[in-house]
């Protein structure tokens, strides 16, 4: 699609500022109905496709995300231009600088259109919890969109815009990207800067992109994974090595977790994971039977860590330092960050965070251990179809357990993208090895192929 | 679980309905999480990150920041005249 409009444009069929309207009316005229969008930045989108246009009529190269309009979650930091990560407590903030990955796109004149609805402070598995509504799918309304990158799977998914950047802290990227039929991609942690990401779990929290193709996650990871230095988990990579890579199914060894995968997950979403599998295998992939079993503690695990980071790390949002007040976050917020400050209180600390720092190690140790044998890890992206809102807001646990497939990919720090299955909601979920991104996304291009949702 | 005090360590302030709300949900996660005991592994010391990366830092090299503080000024909830308006601390 990228590579589609840009040819487009640099023969010139259509201009950068043509383009960047169109998108801007047609996001403002959905979000009506989508709620997918907190605010536009309209100023920001026009200047930029003048100059992209500008440059075209010199005749001067452009990127392909030059004209490109893409849209940011909330907690990604654009200067001058508000930033509430779904909270009312952050609904007057401006950002006073560039999120890193803002600042590279707008080096590559990409036309950022506007920032994303979110669950608040990106807790959340369903796009329910934000101050500003919750986000609705666009396969169908009453269904919820999954969580917390609401409003950026769902404005991929209804061409509000062509790319979009979320984060991904447990499944926050991949989860609502299964749910909208999109493709959502996590890349290694330290792959990606994330100064000027809101902080939710600083070991876990990774900036990701959602979007209609994996080539189009491709280009835009090229672009944003760019050397900085101002965040200091970034690694820099003073040499690109081309490592081996197998661009064909032929021979490509996916491992699955067969025993792991047979309770607490949807029929239907289970015997459509099955047919990939089968699909995968007649086009001649191995599937490989693995031991995942650890995987069973993922969520406890996942649960401990993410709170305890998360309620040091909102600590800071008093009213001295942001102008809100404390009883403004919502229940969710207020509730991980009870949990989080109960794990790490004296007397707590070795029966719950370092047990789980504990389990960490042995998912990473199992992890490691499969691929040994393996190229791919493949697992559905959720155990379950996207659901109708409130369903699942009695029952926490419920609402948990829609990470069990995709937190492992952060605690262990490992790339993982999700590939739509159908149009309604199933995604077929890829991990590779730390820095394998490339390899991952290029494997994920092939597989691609034979599950083509749409035309 | 005392839900007041742990409250107090976040530094939330809670309304009685909250309070009964959280604690009976806090209780829930909590006997949840309690599933990682059926594993008998011990606590180990703290791991922070599996990068193995060290000392990344930038050159300290003066850079344009934000060069307009009426910006700041205007991230505060109330402001006049280029001046942050706040409560009155004393008494009349």
């Amino acid at each position: 699609m990228i590579k589609e409009i840009h040819s487009k444009l640099i023969s010139k069929k259509i201009s950068a500022v043509e383009l960047v309207k169109e998108y801007l009316t047609r996001a403002k005229k959905l979000n009506k109905k989508y709620n997918s969008f907190i605010s536009f930045t309209d100023e920001l989108a026009i200047k930029t496709a003048k100059s992209v246009d500008d440059k075209i009529k010199k005749g001067e190269n452009i990127g392909y995300l030059a004209g490109i309009p893409i849209s940011i979650k909330d907690n990604i930091l654009v200067k001058a231009y508000k930033a509430t990560a779904g909270s009312k407590i952050l609904k007057n903030y401006t950002a006073s600088y560039d999120a890193d990955v803002v600042s590279f796109l707008k080096q590559e004149q990409a036309l950022i259109i506007g920032k994303t609805n979110m669950d608040e402070f990106a807790m959340g598995a369903s796009g329910e919890y934000s101050a500003f509504g919750r986000t609705k799918n666009p396969i169908n309304i009453d269904l919820v969109t999954g969580g917390s990158s609401s409003g950026s799977a769902a404005s991929v998914a209804s061409n509000q815009a062509i790319v979009s950047l979320g984060s991904d802290t447990g499944g926050s990227v991949r989860e609502p990207a299964s749910f909208c039929s999109v493709v959502g991609f996590k890349p290694t942690y330290g792959k990606v800067s994330r100064s000027g990401l809101i902080a939710m779990a600083s070991s876990l929290d990774q900036i990701g992109i959602i979007s209609n193709n994996v080539s189009d996650a491709a280009i835009t990871l090229k672009v944003i994974s760019k050397d900085t230095s101002y965040d200091s988990t970034k690694k820099i990579f003073t040499n690109i090595t081309n490592t081996k890579t197998i661009n064909q199914l032929k021979g490509l060894r996916i491992g699955t977790p067969k025993t792991f995968l047979k309770h607490g997950i949807e029929q239907v979403v289970l015997s459509s994971f099955n047919n990939s599998l089968q699909k995968l295998e007649k086009n001649g992939a191995e599937i490989i039977n693995i031991d995942l079993s650890i995987l069973e503690y993922v969520v406890a695990c996942y649960y401990i860590i993410m709170s305890a980071e998360a309620s040091s790390n909102l600590a800071r949002y008093t009213h001295i330092r942001y102008g809100g007040n404390r009883k403004d976050f919502g229940n969710e917020v207020k509730k991980r960050i009870l949990l989080g400050t109960y794990v790490l209180s004296s007397g707590y600390f070795d029966k719950y965070y370092n047990k789980a720092i504990a389990v960490k190690e042995r998912i990473l140790e199992s992890l490691n251990k499969a691929f040994n044998s393996v190229d791919l890890i493949a697992m559905p992206t959720t155990p379950t179809r996207p659901f109708k809102p409130g369903e699942r807001s009695k029952n926490p646990i419920a609402m948990y357990l829609e990470d069990i497939f995709t937190a492992s990919a952060n605690l262990s720090e490992m790339p993982a993208i999700s590939l739509p299955l159908s149009k309604n909601g199933i995604g077929l979920q890829l991990m590779a090895r730390k820095w394998e991104d490339e390899k991952l996304l290029i494997n994920a291009m092939n597989v691609e192929q034979l599950f083509k949702t749409k035309d | 679980m005392n839900i007041e005090k742990i409250a107090k360590l976040a530094n939330l302030k809670l309304s009685k309905k909250e309070k009964l709300k959280f604690q009976k949900e806090m209780e829930a996660i909590l006997k949840y999480i309690d599933k990682l005991n059926e594993l008998k592994i011990d606590p180990i010391k703290p791991s922070s990150f599996i990068n193995n990366l060290e000392n990344i830092m930038y050159e300290d090299k003066e850079t344009k920041t934000l060069s307009i503080p009426a910006l700041l000024i205007k991230e505060a909830l109330k402001s006049k005249n280029g001046y942050i308006v706040a409560p009155k601390v004393l008494k009349q």
